[in-house]
């Protein structure tokens, strides 16, 4: 498997969402340099899937811009995100429960034009790599949660994404899956030549495969920088280490 | 063993086909030509219902206005034949871009509303069609109504084996709905087809993996209007006539999406035979109240029964098969398969 694009610096400048009178992203200002993985932490409530669901168009900011190399993404509609090689998994599972998981992951290469069987051959190549292809016939209702994800996951890299976005993937895996999601993003992050943007309330695999770490808390960065930065900052583990139940999603 | 089943279900799928195909093409030549019309219009009644189908079962948008779509391609039809003088084969091609081009138009203003608002705006389009026609067609007598002369059904020159009116008119529908049914079936199993499901079960996530949202409604509403089209036009060729009642677009409309509904939503056959049963059981309850065998006595304004019975009928109809006839039969279907193959878990696939 091989990247299309090159990866790209993503620049968020400024962003800023309001759902009545709650602030979700206080003009929040963060870069993804090209190759990075980078971890976005914060309490429940901090706004990290509210800035995934800008990226990808769900979202209108009233305020800022989000660049991706030199594309301006706010002035793309949603759909054509993809087309310009960002993807993404949900934090709630959102699969295509009355496709196959082939159809699943055909779809997540939807916005390439190629013909059928090229996207289909891909599609299976992409299952091979993640030990899917076996279900690939299979519907993806009733399969279980774990197997979904990597569904998702899959399905997010069917397009060989420039930059890949992950919204709590290892929320309800048991340990020894969460470390062996850890090893695969690792891997697949050099494999396939992309950026990785993290969401993740495990700590130890976001302490394990992140470049950079941006924490935020109500809508506002707190603090950035290397997982080392991270760990020592006292108001980073004021406002999100310090509370016990928010360490570990799972 | 998947592959197994699959093979078996093919080989079942082509005889079962084929002996249904054999059987109709036998049929015009044996049956009462107001037979061979109820088929006909059972026929289109398919057609138009393949096409709500690909809205309503796949992409999740519920109209209940396919009758004004119906009627556009019979006015069409109808005035094309009986002002200008063409071959009635020829209109069904503008008939149904017409239907399309109608469909573009209302779909585009119907992406601001979903679901329930959806049904009463589209259910709008089947109040107002009626009007329209009043106002802007000039048929028999200053009316709405357009009549088609009947040399006009005649089969064309060029067709062989000296057909009569109605069976001209069935092997034609019969053909059209062959290629529609073809038509649906390279859609569903294609990229567009797979759109239209991801769009109906999560818009979010069809957006994020590059749908483009608007454009595929607004196709699928097009194509549904386009199939309603042809149907419309091969009405003409039964009855001879295009006219729009305020009750008659409505129930049609209605009986596009029962005939939907108890064929089997988001299946490829599923709408034909839906189409196929709601022309019949519905011939049968107006006869049956017509001539009331044991109510005769009791009743005088008999025809006010028919709803009701055809009612209950679907009613029953759903209770035993609430997926519709294609759901049903796939169940039976399975049930035979996997007594014979104990290990296939095939009851994994069952969406929610
Ligand atoms: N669609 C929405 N409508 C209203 N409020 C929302 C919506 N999405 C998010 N919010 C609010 O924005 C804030 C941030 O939410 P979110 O981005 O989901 O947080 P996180 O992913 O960090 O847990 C929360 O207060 C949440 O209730
Ligand atoms: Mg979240």
């Amino acid at each position: 498997m091989t990247g299309a694009g090159a990866p790209a610096r993503l620049t968020v400048d400024e962003v800023r969402v309001e759902f009545g009178g709650i602030v979700a992203l206080a003009d929040l200002s963060f870069t993804v340099e090209e190759r990075q993985i980078c971890a976005l932490i914060g309490p429940n409530g901090a706004g990290k899937t509210t800035l995934f669901n800008c990226v990808s168009r769900l979202y209108e900011p009233t305020a800022g811009t989000i660049r991706f190399g030199d594309t301006d993404l706010l002035g793309e509609p949603a759909h054509r995100i993809a087309a310009h090689g960002i993807t993404r998994t949900f934090q709630n599972l959102a699969l295509f429960p009355a496709l196959t998981v082939l159809e699943n992951v055909m779809l997540g290469a939807h916005a390439k034009r190629e013909r059928e069987h090229a996207r289909r051959a891909q599609a299976l190549e992409v299952l091979e790599r993640l030990d899917l292809a076996h279900l690939a016939s299979h519907h993806a209702a009733g399969l279980p949660y774990g197997t979904l994800k990597r569904v998702e996951l899959a399905r997010a890299l069917a397009a060989h994404p420039r930059m890949l976005m992950l919204d709590e993937p290892a929320a309800g895996l048991t340990h020894s899956e969460v470390d062996e999601l850890a090893e695969l993003v690792r891997t697949l992050h050099t494999e396939l030549d992309m950026s990785v943007l993290l969401v993740e309330h495990h700590m130890q695999m976001v302490m394990a495969i992140s470049e950079k770490i941006v924490v935020l808390d109500f809508g506002s960065k707190i603090a950035e920088g290397t997982p080392t930065d991270i760990s020592g900052d006292p108001r980073v583990i004021e406002a999100y280490l310090g509370h016990p139940d928010d360490r570990e999603g799972a | 063993m998947a592959e197994r089943a699959r093979r078996q279900r093919l080989i079942v799928g082509t005889v079962v086909g084929l002996a249904i195909l054999g059987y109709l093409l036998w049929f015009p030549q044996q049956q009462a030509p107001a037979d061979v019309r109820l088929w006909t219009t059972a026929i289109y009644f398919g057609i138009a219902a393949m096409g709500l189908n690909l809205l309503t079962g796949y992409n999740g948008q519920v109209s209940i206005g396919h009758g004004a779509f119906f009627g556009i391609g019979a006015y069409t039809t109808a005035i094309l034949v009986n002002d200008h003088g063409w071959s009635l084969l020829a209109t069904i091609p503008v008939a149904a871009a017409l239907a399309f081009v109608v469909g573009v138009a209302v779909g585009i203003p119907a992406l601001r509303v979903k679901g329930l608002y959806l049904a009463l705006v589209t259910l709008g389009l089947a109040v107002v069609f009626p009007d329209l026609t009043k106002k802007f067609v000039r048929g028999v007598g200053g009316t709405n109504l357009v009549r088609v002369p009947s040399a006009s059904l005649r089969p064309p020159e060029w067709m062989p084996g000296g057909l009569q009116p109605d069976q001209w008119g069935f092997y034609l529908a019969l053909t059209i709905s062959l290629a529609l049914l073809g038509g649906v079936w390279l859609i569903v199993r294609g990229r567009f087809g797979r759109a239209l499901i991801a769009v109906r079960d999560h818009e979010a996530a069809a957006t994020t993996v590059g749908v483009d949202l608007a454009r595929t409604k607004v196709l699928a509403f097009a194509l549904s209007a386009l199939y309603a089209g042809v149907a419309g036009a091969l009405s003409v060729q039964v009855t001879g006539i295009a006219n729009a009642e305020k009750i008659g677009t409505f129930n049609l409309s209605i009986l596009f999406l029962v005939a939907v509904v108890i064929g089997g939503t988001a299946t490829v056959f599923g709408p034909l035979i839906g189409g196929f049963l709601v022309v019949m059981i519905q011939e049968q309850t107006t006869d049956f109240v017509a001539d009331p065998p044991f109510l005769s006595g009791f009743l005088s304004g008999k025809e006010v029964l028919s709803p009701a019975i055809f009612g209950i009928m679907l009613i029953v109809l759903m209770y035993f098969l609430p997926d519709g006839i294609v759901g049903g039969f796939r169940r039976l279907l399975r049930r035979i398969l996997t007594r014979r193959q104990p290990a296939e878990p095939l009851g994994a696939s069952v969406a929610p």
